[in-house]
This record gives C-alpha cells, sequence and structure tokens, in this order.
C-alpha cells in the first residue's frame, strides 16, 4: 500500500470529506420532501415556473449532496505517489462510486449516474490535468459546486433521458409533469440556459486560478531572486569593506616604518639616558603595533598568550552602554597560554560581547558573564546575557550573512564564526526569546599550547 | 430467361409465407391491443391514486378533470372507503420512496392497500383502469404490484415505451384484459375519455 500512497493524511482526510455526503443525505431527507411538494403544487395550479422552481431546488439539494463526494475523492488521490496517472483517475472513480451507492443506497430511487460520470470527466479534465498541482482546497471546491449545479440540470433536461439522464425518481416526476404541462421545450431550455454557463464559469473560474497561481509562483520566484541578490549585494559589501580595511591597515604600517626610522636617528643623535629609554619605549610599541598588524592582515598569523591577558586584552575594549549593565568576568586560574591570533580572536570576543550589552541596553538589571575554562581538550569562551533573547524564527537566520535583528551591518556573528572556524573552534547561539542568550566558543587542544 | 419467373415466384411464396406467418401473430396478439374502449366502462365518478405514491397520479387526476371526468384523487385510498359513489378507480402506477418517505408509508404498505382495494372494487363491481406513464416510470415494486393488480384490472393504458419488455401486454393476454399503448402522455386523453360515458 505504502509503494502507492505518499501522504496518508491527504487520503484519510479525502475519505473523511467524502463520507460527509452521507451526513449531509440524511440532513437533506426532508427538503428533498419539500421538492414534492413543489412539484404537486405546479400539477395542481399547472404552473410551470413553479415546476421549474422545484427543479432548481433539487438540483441545488443534488449538488449539495455530491459535493463532498467529489471535492474528497480528488483530495484522496493527491496524497498518492502518482497524482497525475490513470490509477488517480481510478481511485478517485472508485471512491466516488462508493460514496454514491452508499447515498444511493440510504435514498432508494435516487439512482442516476449520467450526471457523476460529466462532473468525473470536467474534474479529470479540469482539475487533474489543467489544474494539476496548482489547485488549494476551496479552488476544487468552488470548481466543483458550478460543475454540479450546472451538471445536475442535465438531468431534468427531458431532451437527454433517451441516453440515460435523469433516471431517478424526483426528475422523472419533473419530467413527467413537464410533459403533463406540454412545458418539456421549455425546461430544455432552461436546464441548457443553467448548464451551458456554470460549464463556462467553471472553465473560467479555472483560467482564473491557473493565471492566479502562475501570478503568485512569478512573484515568489522574484522574492527568491531579491532574496538571491541580497545576499550577493551583502556578500560583495563585505568583501569590499574588507578590501578597504586591508588597504587602510597596510596603509598604517608606511607612517609606522618612518616612526621607527626616525626614532632610531633619534636615539643616535644622543647619549642622554632618559631619551634613549623614551626611544627604547617608542621602538617597543611600533614594533608591538606592528605585530598587531600583521594579525590583522595575515589570518595566520599566531602568537602565543595567556587566556587572562586575552581577556584582560578583551575587557580593555568593552564600552558599557549604560550604568545599570553589569560584567562578571570569571577565569579559571592555570589555564594554559593559547597560540592565537590576537587582535582578531579578541574583535571576534568583543562583537560577542557587544551583541550582549545591546540586548541588555533597556534592562534596568542587565548582566553579562563572560567566561573562559578548560573542558577535555578545549578551551571554552562564554558570553551570557539576561537580555531579550533571539525569536526562534531568528535563530534559524543567525549565521546568514547580513542578517541582523537590529540595526547593524549583520556582519558581526559571521566574522565570529570565521575566525573561530579558522582557530579550528566551534561555535554555538542557544537562547530564550526574551530571557537571555548565551554564546559558547570552543577552542580545541590542537590549537593550545601547553 | 426460363428461370427469372421461377426465382420471382420463391421469392414472392416466400413473401407471401412470412406475412402470412406476421399476420398470424397479429391475430394471436390484437384481440387485446385497442385505441381505446369500444364502450365505457364506468358512468361518470371515479376515484384516482397512486400505487407506490408517485406524482403520476395527480397528474392523470388533472388530465380526467381536462376531460371532465368527476374523479377525486385520494392518496391512500383503502377498500372500505370506497362505495356506490364512485364506478371507476384509476390506478396509477408510478414509485416514490421520498413521497412514500414523506406520506409515512412503504412498499409493503402500499401493495396491501392496492390488493385491498382493487378486491374491494371487484366487489362493488367498479371499474379498474392501470395505468402506467411511461418506460421511465417502472420499477421492480410497481411492476409487482402490476402483476398484484391484474386479475382485478378491466383495462390497461400504458403510455410510450412502458410496455418496452412486454410485461404488461403479457398481463392483458393472461388475463384476458383490453389493453391500449399511447405515444405520450397528452394521448391518453381518448383512451381514458373512452372508459367513462
Amino acid at each position: 500500500m505504502n509503494e502507492f500512497i505518499a501522504d496518508k493524511e491527504k487520503v484519510i482526510q479525502g475519505f473523511f470529506i467524502a463520507f460527509l455526503s452521507v451526513l449531509i443525505q440524511q440532513l437533506l431527507e426532508t427538503s428533498y420532501w419539500q421538492v414534492y411538494v413543489k412539484i404537486e403544487e405546479s400539477i395542481t395550479l399547472e404552473d410551470s415556473g413553479t415546476l421549474i422552481l422545484a427543479a432548481a431546488v433539487l438540483v441545488a439539494l443534488n449538488s449539495a449532496k455530491a459535493l463532498p463526494i467529489f471535492v474528497g475523492a480528488f483530495r484522496a488521490i493527491e496524497g498518492l505517489k502518482k497524482t497525475g496517472g490513470i490509477g488517480a483517475a481510478l481511485m478517485a472513480a472508485l471512491m466516488i462510486i462508493v460514496f454514491y451507492s452508499i447515498i444511493y443506497g440510504l435514498q432508494p430511487g435516487q439512482w442516476n449516474w449520467g450526471v457523476p460520470l460529466v462532473v468525473f470527466l470536467f474534474g479529470i479534465i479540469l482539475l487533474l490535468i489543467w489544474g494539476r498541482g496548482v489547485l488549494k482546497g476551496w479552488h476544487k471546491i468552488i470548481i466543483f459546486s458550478q460543475l454540479l449545479m450546472g451538471s445536475y440540470w442535465l438531468a431534468i433536461t427531458p431532451g437527454l433521458t433517451f441516453i440515460g439522464f435523469g433516471q431517478d425518481e424526483t426528475s422523472s416526476s419533473i419530467k413527467l409533469v413537464a410533459q403533463y404541462l406540454e412545458a418539456d421545450s421549455a425546461l430544455n431550455f432552461f436546464s441548457f440556459a443553467f448548464f451551458a454557463p456554470m460549464l463556462i464559469i467553471a472553465i473560467i473560474t479555472m483560467g482564473l486560478i491557473d493565471n492566479y497561481s502562475k501570478i503568485i509562483k512569478h512573484i515568489n520566484a522574484g522574492k527568491e531572486q531579491e532574496k538571491q541578490m541580497r545576499k550577493v549585494r551583502v556578500a560583495a559589501a563585505q568583501a569590499r569593506v574588507l578590501e578597504e580595511l586591508h588597504a587602510l591597515v597596510h596603509d598604517l604600517k608606511t607612517p609606522l616604518t618612518t616612526i621607527q626610522g626616525l626614532s632610531s636617528l633619534l636615539g643616535m643623535t644622543g647619549s642622554n639616558d632618559k631619551r634613549q629609554a623614551y626611544v627604547a619605549k617608542i621602538e617597543n610599541s611600533v614594533e608591538n603595533m606592528n605585530g598587531m598588524i600583521s594579525e590583522i592582515l595575515y589570518e595566520d598569523v599566531r602568537k602565543p598568550i595567556t587566556v587572562n591577558s586575552l581577556i584582560n586584552y578583551v575587557r580593555a575594549q568593552i564600552i558599557p552602554e549604560n550604568l545599570n549593565q553589569k560584567f562578571y568576568f570569571q577565569v579559571q586560574e592555570d589555564l594554559p597560554e593559547i597560540n592565537v591570533n590576537k587582535v582578531r580572536l579578541a574583535r571576534a570576543l568583543v562583537n560577542v560581547i557587544e551583541n550582549a550589552i545591546r540586548a541588555t541596553e533597556n534592562k534596568p538589571d542587565g548582566e553579562i558573564y563572560i567566561t573562559a575554562q578548560e573542558k577535555g581538550s578545549s578551551i571554552i569562551f562564554t558570553v551570557e546575557d539576561n537580555g531579550v533573547g533571539i525569536s526562534k524564527d531568528d535563530i534559524e537566520r543567525i549565521w546568514e550573512p547580513g542578517f541582523s535583528s537590529s540595526l547593524s551591518s549583520g556582519l558581526g556573528l559571521t566574522f565570529v564564526r570565521k575566525v573561530i572556524e579558522n582557530h579550528g573552534g566551534e561555535i554555538d547561539i542557544t537562547s530564550e526569546f526574551g530571557k537571555g542568550a548565551k554564546v559558547t566558543m570552543s577552542l580545541p587542544r590542537g590549537q593550545v599550547k601547553a | 430467361m426460363r428461370r427469372i419467373p421461377k426465382l420471382t415466384m420463391l421469392i414472392m411464396i416466400i413473401i407471401v409465407t412470412l406475412l402470412s406467418a406476421c399476420a398470424a401473430q397479429d391475430t394471436k396478439v390484437n384481440p387485446y391491443f385497442v385505441p381505446h374502449l369500444p364502450r365505457p366502462l364506468a358512468h361518470e365518478r371515479a376515484v384516482i391514486t397512486s400505487a407506490g405514491q408517485g406524482a403520476e397520479g395527480l397528474v392523470i387526476s388533472k388530465i380526467a378533470s381536462q376531460l371532465n371526468i368527476k374523479n377525486r384523487f385520494w392518496r391512500k385510498v383503502r377498500g372500505k372507503d370506497l362505495s356506490d359513489r364512485y364506478d371507476g378507480l384509476i390506478i396509477v402506477l408510478g414509485l416514490s420512496y421520498q413521497n412514500m418517505e414523506r406520506l409515512k408509508t412503504n412498499t409493503a404498505d402500499e401493495k396491501k392497500r392496492l390488493a385491498a382495494l382493487a378486491k374491494g372494487a371487484k366487489e362493488l363491481g367498479i371499474a379498474v383502469v392501470m395505468i402506467n406513464a411511461g418506460k421511465l416510470y417502472r420499477h421492480s415494486e410497481t411492476d409487482i404490484m402490476a402483476q398484484l393488480l391484474a386479475p382485478y384490472t378491466d383495462y390497461i393504458i400504458v403510455v410510450g415505451e412502458g410496455n418496452y419488455d412486454g410485461l404488461f401486454s403479457q398481463l392483458a393476454f393472461q388475463e384476458d384484459i383490453p389493453i391500449t399503448i399511447v405515444k405520450d402522455l397528452q394521448k391518453i386523453k381518448t383512451p381514458l375519455n373512452s372508459v367513462f360515458r
């Protein structure tokens, strides 16, 4: 069975909808009696208008009864693996036969297969061939309502009795009375006048739905394209910023070289001890700055540093948004030195802390915990806050370049992940919306110098 | 050339034989098939009822009224309801489960009612006319009702292809009842009128 069915739920839904026809049949029982009252009224009054009214009521009742069968059958075949093949059409036909047989069994004298056959065939053409894959539930309800409301007029067309239409007791009675009132031609005309426009309306509706679906598809494709374009634009902007930053940082080396050269010259111009000490300090600072620039420019540059020094370096760069924000630093003692690109890793940690600062800026009791500890073969850095948190939808998109829940560029976390992964580590974010977030960054033992 | 007259003769003999065979067949059935009754069965007042509570009974009642036949359309007339006020009983075969349900009856009750009605009519000397409105109004249950009524029936009128399987002609033959088959409902007026004086 599973080799034919792709979606069991749809098949069950289809059967459930079709079963509604049995309930509707029971509910409409007394309404059918009213049709007989109208027929007898038309005989007594010798009024063909009343007869046509009785016919219209009969058409409406028959359509209401049959609608769930067709909607259910065509819903059920949506659950098949091959929704458009002969197998699907056969299953729909079988369901229609079964449920019609049930309601005909409950309402003897109403056997009539001509109309169900016509509706089924138009249903196959409109829904299965033309509208395949574009029709929603309510589309089917509209189209089948139109087809049924039109086709059930065929059952009371006297001119079609000879090919088997309208053999049921109520339709037969209407046709007999039409014969008595000599209104056969009028009934033929009215039946066709209702059938043809309803069929045309069903076809037009199908066309409109098809066009509507194509437009929606087009809009969605446009949106997707726009999304991709945005990603490309962000990536290009990111690349341009990095390139410019790179050039700018590189340019810093030129004045540094000048400072270094001139300070050397200054050192050679005299033997004043104080001057010599200052020159040595300048040269040392220039040396440090040179190293930092190299670390910024070249990702692979690594230098050993203690975790404590790194955290202190990070701490020096943190600027709280308001005085209520409290920072708690907890660094495990005796952590080994780590071999990292200090400038980039510190920048990554600062980015994460800045996010936490932004998340807690409007909180009167904003708290941010920064920890570093050794766990197994990794050094774990965590930044935890009790800020606004991240929604479930946003957390899935948080790593997308350009995504930002605030008004920032949205490049911060992408940079953080890049730096951590470049160091062979991993980053993870957990959050509960409204309660805060926790960012865990781990650097593997391999990156750590004991 | 001599053989041609002999061949012609042979063909003519075959045609004559076939025609006479057909004529013999016709004479076998013909006594029951009449265009209308040669003399009336009833005087003027009739009870009309439907065997199966279809709308057909009311239609025939209206046609009878158009023919100035005094009649009463009585849905559930029983044998004991008949009296010498009526001298004609028209039973129109027409089944409607919906209408039976509305009128709180069923096929079994209808069969019982019809059997008693036809029997009662016979006892009172009321002429019984059975009408079928066409092939569309035939049903296995109405066929049973027709067989049930046939022994008490004095005249059968069938519309259109109501006798498509020969049921009514067979009943006419078995029970020695005159039968008229008319083309459509409007043509029923002549045989129906012929029942009453």
